[in-house]
């Protein structure tokens, strides 16, 4: 028996164990019920209309604009059959149909227009005066409004008992004897957006008038009778082919369950048609609650005005108030992060270690060019490695080019149950020199260097788990350019590859000079020194003899090239002194720091240049102007 | 001695009664104005007087003025009897017009007051502006006051519609509305401008009845000139300063000037605690490297001279957005980064909002940068404040920027010419212009706010010389892309809209026509023209040449060279030849834009020149350059062009016409226009006409070949043929992701006959002419086109009687349409057939001459497949006019 129980206990412990040290991935997409379930979490609330008349949707899929089908567990904007009718669209939320002109009774109006796009044949749009109501037929507009430019590339309208026997209401010569068919992109503006006319009849003959347009995004359709014969359509449709020009995916509020490190994100996309006619973008945001909106409820006195004071209530509340009472909704700024970019494999700049996060997947293109995206995953950790790192680098205002002594703090914070860390990656833009002096909570601590790189470092050590440790290291760099940043990952290593980003603030106190207040991990230089792109130029010698002896038989130039974010063209030429250019001694693309060349006097052709004096010119072909340095110098031999 | 005194002034009065009853312009006697010495009256403010004569003791109640005392004596019982004396309505004082004083207290008129401007401070509603219904009524809202002696001329003209321009660059209206005072001598001249552009014309009231100024608080005016002076006999120098300001006549006198203006009331109403910077991706269509921040910083100066940083309090801005690069946030494509400063945020320890003087914000910024800031006092519009210049990618331009913030307040130009006529054959023109726009902090608790401003600048040059049968020419400008002479003037209640362009007053406006309406809908423009064809209205009528029967009464839906007849006459725009040197594919005097009318484009700059030979008289050839870079972006206009134009007349063959012109042209800049299009059954619209760029890296090559043929004897012959082509080069992808086709190219061919002839009183004039289109457009998204028209068409015409004229036409039209499918928008296959009878006559009646037209058409349109469509048209017409 307590053999048996042991055994359980001792699986627990292991699986337990397991548990915790597990990388979890969520994913949302992949088949297409994953899409559609948006996460599984909260549904997410959309706010539209204004700030004083706030409208609210539950949706993952603004518009309707998104289409799960098309591509089983993949989602892309909408895209229409080119034999599919899509009037209809007009009825839903965000699209509508209406003929401004007509101005008798607008429900009537309203019902009859609806019925011309809803694929019911008994009813149609009529414009037959009679002697009770004298309806003018001439003039009169009918605008489909899709709210969304979609693909129309066809247009057929006709009345009743034409398309479909109708015998009962036998209208089929009440057809529209003159008109003329509008669309426009947007809204119509006679300056920005005048409506583009596509067919125009003044003679009209036939009852089905089917008008091929030339495909475009169209937001209205608009019709305009041009005859004072009474006409009436039963059925206005319009086909569309093609993608929508942009859509957007709302993921759910997804619940993590607890606090997590969050690692990259990721997701799968494939471009339809010329992939550089298409983006998709990915953005996140991370909360602390499930509710990324404020309901605000307006105080009012005993007969109904409002004091100018508001209360905080919950979602529930607030649609049962009236109209008076409803205040403003407000995003949540306090417990939930602004939406940030996100970049596909790189870690999110939300902030993490929080419970709730959502996503949103932006897709833009072309007609027949787009982009499908399969999935969004990020792998997470359960604790997360720790409630806050928090990093700061010391000192943070240092001369460029001249190698300088930085000390580097992290600080720890727990607020429950975390995984701790073991593992530094750092980043910089020069070869990290002499890493020395680690400490932990101020007592001498070992630690490896894993890799030393012109891009960063990473080192290792004892793993780090107490609430308050402040891990602290010194190391010399030189700094080439204004805002050089030690941004840092930190992993657990058991854990596998899930990092947690430190955030810049106060870690340690430094001494004088350390505000708390301005503890961060990028390093300025004077402002003096922004805007140079060549820094020091170091000539080894200003003449030399290319004779062969090894002794001096080189021009040898150091340079430290500043600022840049990109490789650059960089050259060196050799002139003599009428200007004619003799040789090129580099061209070639650089990064920022330190580059060394040599001349060994030599010409392209092999041939060493004759004694004397010539020019050397040192360019940095960059995008917003050309830094040149000049200088003299003597070969002898 | 009282008796003489009362014995001389009987006398006086009497003499002055007599004197004025003779005098045409004192119809009232001497009971109006003050009698002075020799009988002369005048209006002169003294004050009241006393008489002595009237001075008597007496109790009883005397109701009759002192000054009548002389006429009436004391006595007041008078009888009215108007048996002999028909009674006399009493008749206003006022019926010729008030008395007017000036400040002084002469007497300056009797009439009626007109306008009045005045700006009183400290004064609410100090700012009054006055056009009372005289002026619309009697003049047309336009008045002209002037003077001149000898050399030296002045004129002041007050107007609402004044065509005014100073220099192109910095002030040209063609309905400027204000006072403008010029002044003129043999070598100089000067000008003066004033107006209160916030509200300058809707105060006017028409009708005569008085109803009062038009008082605001705040407003914002005009006020500049120019002024110009020979030197010697072939420079001109001048200088332009303008300056439209804001104006709060609540505050002091003197707090506000007209070179930096002031915060109106609104503006001005609480403290800012909030600013917001956003930087985005100035070329947001690349999608990468945009603005890149490395660092942020705001140093607030209080009102005592202290200058507290943000970053040493602890305090710093939020950055929402970005991608987050090594060391630095990138707002690449549409992404953007927004720094929000609250100064009422709890790590805020600066000084009280209140005690607030200046702040400034500096940024580390780089690569293709747009910096614009908002605060809570502009209800979340952002101002532009920085943009780099090109596009940037790789760090190079990083700086540290620094700015004011503030509300605007002013926009200035100062400007500089030069002038060069005739000197060795060189012609010239060089303009400097510095544009200042101030900006000022709000504090509630400030008179005087702390003011800033940023500039920008714009020059233009260009020299002509012309030594037979050489010539050459150059230009060259640049434009800084902050350039703007446009200013948000406040509204009533002194709240500028930032948002709205009606609020805008411009300094040049745009009128691609110049016609007396703006092109665009700005404050104070009057009416916006809806109707503007540049180049197309040669004849000045305001309609435009290819719809010339065209007006409001009788409107004409037919283009010309679509409609029955008129046709032979009227080729299509198409056919149209000239110099495209922006390369959008529309010849660059018919061009109508909606931006202000600067000689160059803002944001731009670069060169163009020319040289080149007359190989004969009539036989021109250029060759030139063209290097206009677009300063904000990396976007060019590059080509290099020969241009070849020929015209002979040679006996018996006629007129011959050449234009040709070949280019390599590497333009990425778009233009985008909107244009005048005339759909079919439309009078036409602007239209917005998107520049597609057929021009990236191509070979674009245009002729144009004319002849024309009219003989003695009645026979006239044309040819016209116009070809536009493109090659592009690059790789298939590369054209391909401009959108364009490889080859692409437009080719009409028309010829055309007419023959009279005479067969005793009948004249008879057969026609023909043939039409033939090729289209492949650059746009690969636009059809090709392909088509055929031939049109045979006899006139016969007979005069009958001494004032009839009966004509008798049919026209045969063969359209073929050489493209299967038929492309969109146009026409397939069909045989067209009119005829026309008509019978015309001039009479003249009741002093009129009338012209009277009745006719009968029959149009008929055979079309393969289907039925024949017949369409006639019946009409007796009266037109009375008056040309004899």
């Amino acid at each position: 028996m307590l053999h048996g129980l042991a055994l359980v206990l001792l699986l627990l412990c292991v699986v337990s164990a397991e548990a915790q040290t597990r990388v979890r991935t969520l994913r949302v997409g992949g088949t297409e019920t994953s899409w559609r379930r948006g996460g599984g979490g909260t549904d997410p609330l959309v706010l539209g209309g204004t700030l004083f008349s706030p409208k609210l949707d539950t949706t993952n899929t603004p518009d309707d604009a998104v289409d799960f089908a098309n591509r089983p567990g993949w989602i892309s904007p909408l895209s229409f059959d080119e034999q599919i009718n899509v009037a209809a669209r007009v009825l839903e939320e965000a699209g509508s149909i209406r003929s401004p002109n007509s101005v008798e009774e607008k429900k009537v109006v309203r019902a009859q227009l609806a019925e011309a796009v809803n694929g019911n044949h008994d009813i149609a749009f009529e414009r037959k005066p009679t002697q009770v109501v004298p309806l003018n037929p001439q003039g009169i507009w009918v605008i489909l409004d899709f709210g969304i430019p979609i693909g129309v590339h066809r247009v057929r309208f006709y009345p009743r008992n034409t398309v479909v026997e109708t015998p009962r209401t036998p209208f089929h010569n009440d057809f529209l004897r003159a008109y003329e068919l509008f669309i426009n992109p947007t809204q119509t503006s006679a300056q920005r957006s005048p409506d583009i006319l596509v067919a125009r009849d003044t003679a009209n003959e036939s009852p089905i008038v089917d008008i091929d347009v030339p495909q475009q995004y169209t937001r209205l359709v608009k019709l305009k009778s041009l005859t004072q014969v009474p006409w009436e359509i039963d059925e206005f449709e319009v086909y569309a082919s093609g993608f929508l020009e942009r859509a957007t995916y709302l993921s759910d509020l997804i619940d993590l369950g607890d606090r997590a490190t969050l690692g990259p994100v990721r997701w799968r996309e494939v471009a339809i048609g010329r992939d550089i006619r298409s983006t998709a973008s990915v953005r996140l945001r991370t909360g602390t609650d499930d509710t990324p909106l404020i309901f605000e409820e307006r105080i009012l006195d005993s007969v109904g005005v409002w004091l100018g004071e508001t209360q905080i209530v919950d979602q529930t509340t607030w649609v049962g108030l009236n109209r008076r009472q409803r205040g403003v909704i407000v995003d949540d700024e306090e417990n939930w992060s602004p939406w940030k970019a996100a970049e596909s494999g790189a870690l999110i700049t939300a902030p993490g270690q929080r419970r709730y996060l959502q996503f949103q997947v932006d897709i833009e293109g072309e007609l027949f060019d787009s982009r499908q995206i399969n999935w969004v995953e990020f792998d997470y950790l359960q604790p997360p490695l720790g409630d806050t790192l928090r990093a700061e680098v010391f000192p943070r205002r240092v001369p460029a080019e001249k190698r300088a002594t930085f000390r580097y703090a992290v600080l720890l914070r727990a607020a429950g149950p975390i995984r701790g860390y073991d593992r530094l990656e750092i980043d910089a833009n020069a070869l990290v020199e002499d890493l020395r002096e680690m400490t932990i909570d101020g007592e001498p601590a070992a630690f490896d260097i894993e890799y030393v790189r012109r891009d960063g470092f990473a080192i290792t050590f004892e793993p780090i788990r107490r609430d308050s440790t402040v891990l602290e290291f010194t190391f010399d760099i030189p700094v080439f350019r204004f805002g050089t940043t030690f941004s840092a990952r930190a992993y657990h290593t058991p854990s596998g590859d899930v990092p947690q980003r430190l955030e810049a603030g106060e870690a340690a106190d430094f001494g004088p000079g350390d505000f708390a207040e301005l503890s961060d991990l990028s390093v300025v230089i004077p402002r003096e020194q922004v805007g140079q792109l060549i820094g020091e130029i170091l000539v080894d010698n200003q003449i030399f003899t290319p004779n062969g002896d090894l002794v001096n038989d080189d021009f040898e130039v150091f340079f430290n090239l500043l600022q840049l974010t990109k490789p650059t063209p960089v050259t060196m030429e050799i002139y003599d002194l009428s200007g004619r250019r003799l040789h090129t001694v580099f061209d070639e693309e650089k990064i920022i720091g330190p580059s060394t060349h040599a001349w060994d006097g030599k010409l392209i052709d092999g041939n060493l240049v004759p004694p004397g004096q010539y020019l050397w010119l040192l360019r940095v072909h960059a995008d917003a102007f050309e830094e040149r340095h000049t200088g003299l110098v003597g070969v002898v031999y | 001695m009282p008796g003489l005194i009362r014995r001389t002034l009987r006398l006086a009065l009497t003499a002055t009664l007599l004197t004025a009853s003779s005098g045409a312009a004192q119809e009232f006697g001497a009971r109006l104005g003050t009698v002075q010495r020799g009988g002369k009256v005048t209006f002169e403010p003294t004050g009241p007087g006393v008489l002595f004569d009237a001075l008597d003791p007496v109790v009883r109640k005397w109701y009759v003025p002192q000054e009548l005392y002389a006429e009436y004596g004391w006595r007041q019982w008078e009888y009215d009897n108007y048996a002999r004396d028909t009674y006399q309505r009493f008749v206003s004082t006022a019926i010729e017009g008030n008395y007017f004083y000036d400040v002084y207290g002469n007497f300056l008129t009797r009439g009626w007051l007109v306008y009045d401007w005045r700006e009183e401070a400290p004064l609410p509603f100090g700012s009054s502006l006055e056009k009372t219904g005289n002026f619309g009524s009697w003049f047309n809202r336009l008045v002209i006051a002037s003077d001149h002696k000898g050399q030296y001329h002045y004129a002041l003209t007050l107007g609402d519609a004044i065509r005014t321009t100073l220099t192109p660059m910095t002030f040209s209206k063609p309905n400027y509305s204000g006072l403008q005072w010029d002044f003129a001598s043999d070598r100089h001249q000067a000008t003066l401008l004033l107006s209160r552009i916030s509200a300058p014309n809707q105060e006017f009231r028409t009708g005569t009845n008085f109803s009062g100024p038009d008082t605001r608080t705040d407003v914002t005016n005009l006020a500049g000139g120019r002024v110009v002076a020979q030197v010697g006999d072939f420079v001109k120098v001048g200088g332009t300063f303008l300056s439209a300001y804001q104006s709060n006549t609540q505050s002091g006198a003197f707090s506000g000037d007209m070179f930096r203006g002031e915060l109106s009331a609104p503006q001005n109403f609480s403290n800012v605690t909030a600013l917001e910077v956003r930087i985005s991706d100035d070329s947001p269509d690349d999608g990468v490297d945009g603005g890149a921040l490395f660092a942020s910083d705001i140093l607030i100066h209080d009102l005592e001279g202290n200058v507290t940083r943000g970053t040493e309090i602890g305090f710093r801005a939020q950055p929402e957005g970005g991608f987050q690069r090594s060391g630095f946030l990138s707002a690449d494509g549409n992404e953007r980064i927004v720094l929000r400063f609250d100064l009422n945020d709890r790590t805020y320890s600066g000084p009280d909002p209140s005690r607030i003087r200046r702040v400034e914000i500096e940024l580390v910024i780089a690569n293709d940068y747009l910096v614009e800031v908002s605060s809570d006092r502009q209800s979340g519009v952002f101002i532009p404040v920085a943009r780099a210049a090109g596009n940037v990618k790789d760090s190079s331009n990083q700086r540290v920027i620094t700015f004011d913030y503030g509300l605007p307040t002013a926009t200035q130009v100062t400007g500089f010419t030069f002038e060069l006529t005739d000197l060795a054959g060189f012609e010239g023109y060089v303009e400097f212009v510095r544009n200042l726009r101030f900006r000022q902090y709000p504090n509630l608790g400030l008179d005087e706010h702390f003011t800033s401003s940023e500039s920008s600048d714009a020059w233009i040059g260009n020299l002509a010389q012309t030594a037979y049968p050489w010539f050459a020419y150059v230009e060259g400008f640049s434009i800084d892309p902050g350039y703007n002479t446009g200013v948000t003037v406040v509204d009533r209640d002194g709240v500028p809209n930032y948002t709205s362009d009606f609020w805008r007053y411009e300094l040049v406006d745009d009128n691609d026509d110049q016609d007396q309406f703006v092109d665009w809908q700005r404050r104070g423009s009057g009416t916006t023209d809806r109707e503007v064809f540049p180049g197309w209205d040669e004849n000045n009528d305001f309609i435009s040449d290819f719809n010339q029967n065209d007006n409001e009464q009788s409107p004409n839906l037919v283009p010309d060279y679509e409609e029955s007849f008129l046709r032979f006459q009227v080729d299509r725009p198409e056919f149209l030849y000239g110099v495209d040197m922006n390369h959008n594919q529309w010849i660059d005097r018919f061009e109508n834009d909606e931006r202000a009318d600067y000689p160059y484009r803002v944001d731009q700059r670069g060169y163009n020149s020319y040289g080149g030979v007359f190989l004969t008289p009539d036989i021109r050839l250029h060759f030139g350059r063209q290097r206009i870079e677009q300063i904000s972006q990396d976007r060019r206009n590059h080509a290099d062009y020969a241009l070849l134009t020929a015209e002979r007349e040679v006996p018996v063959v006629g007129r011959l016409r050449l234009y040709g012109d070949v280019r390599k042209v590497r333009d990425s800049i778009e233009d985008d226009l909107l244009q005048w299009v005339q759909e079919t059954n439309t009078r036409g619209a602007q239209r917005l006409v998107t520049d597609v760029l057929p021009a990236q890296d191509t070979f674009v090559h245009s002729v144009w070949l004319g002849h024309d043929l009219h003989t003695s004897r009645g026979l006239y012959v044309a040819q016209r043929l116009k070809w536009d082509g493109y090659r592009q080069f690059g790789s298939a992808d590369e054209i391909e992701l401009r959108g364009v086709r490889e080859d692409s190219h437009f080719l009409g061919v028309i010829h055309k006959a007419e023959y009279a002839l005479q067969f005793g009183s009948v004249s008879v004039t057969p026609r023909w002419k043939s039409e033939f289109l090729r289209r492949v457009p650059p746009a690969r998204s636009l059809p090709r086109q392909q088509q055929l028209t031939e049109l045979l068409m006899l006139v016969a015409r007979k005069r009958v009687l001494r004032r009839s004229l009966l004509e008798g036409g049919i026209e045969y039209e063969w359209h073929n349409q050489m493209r299967d499918p038929v492309p969109p928008g146009v026409d397939d296959d069909f045989r067209g057939l009119v005829y026309l009878v008509q019978m015309t006559n001039l009479s003249d009646y009741q002093g009129y001459r009338i012209t009277t037209v009745a006719g009968f058409e029959v149009a008929r349109r055979m079309r393969q497949d289907e039925d024949t469509a017949t369409r006639t048209r019946g009409f007796v017409t009266l037109y009375a006019g008056i040309e004899r």
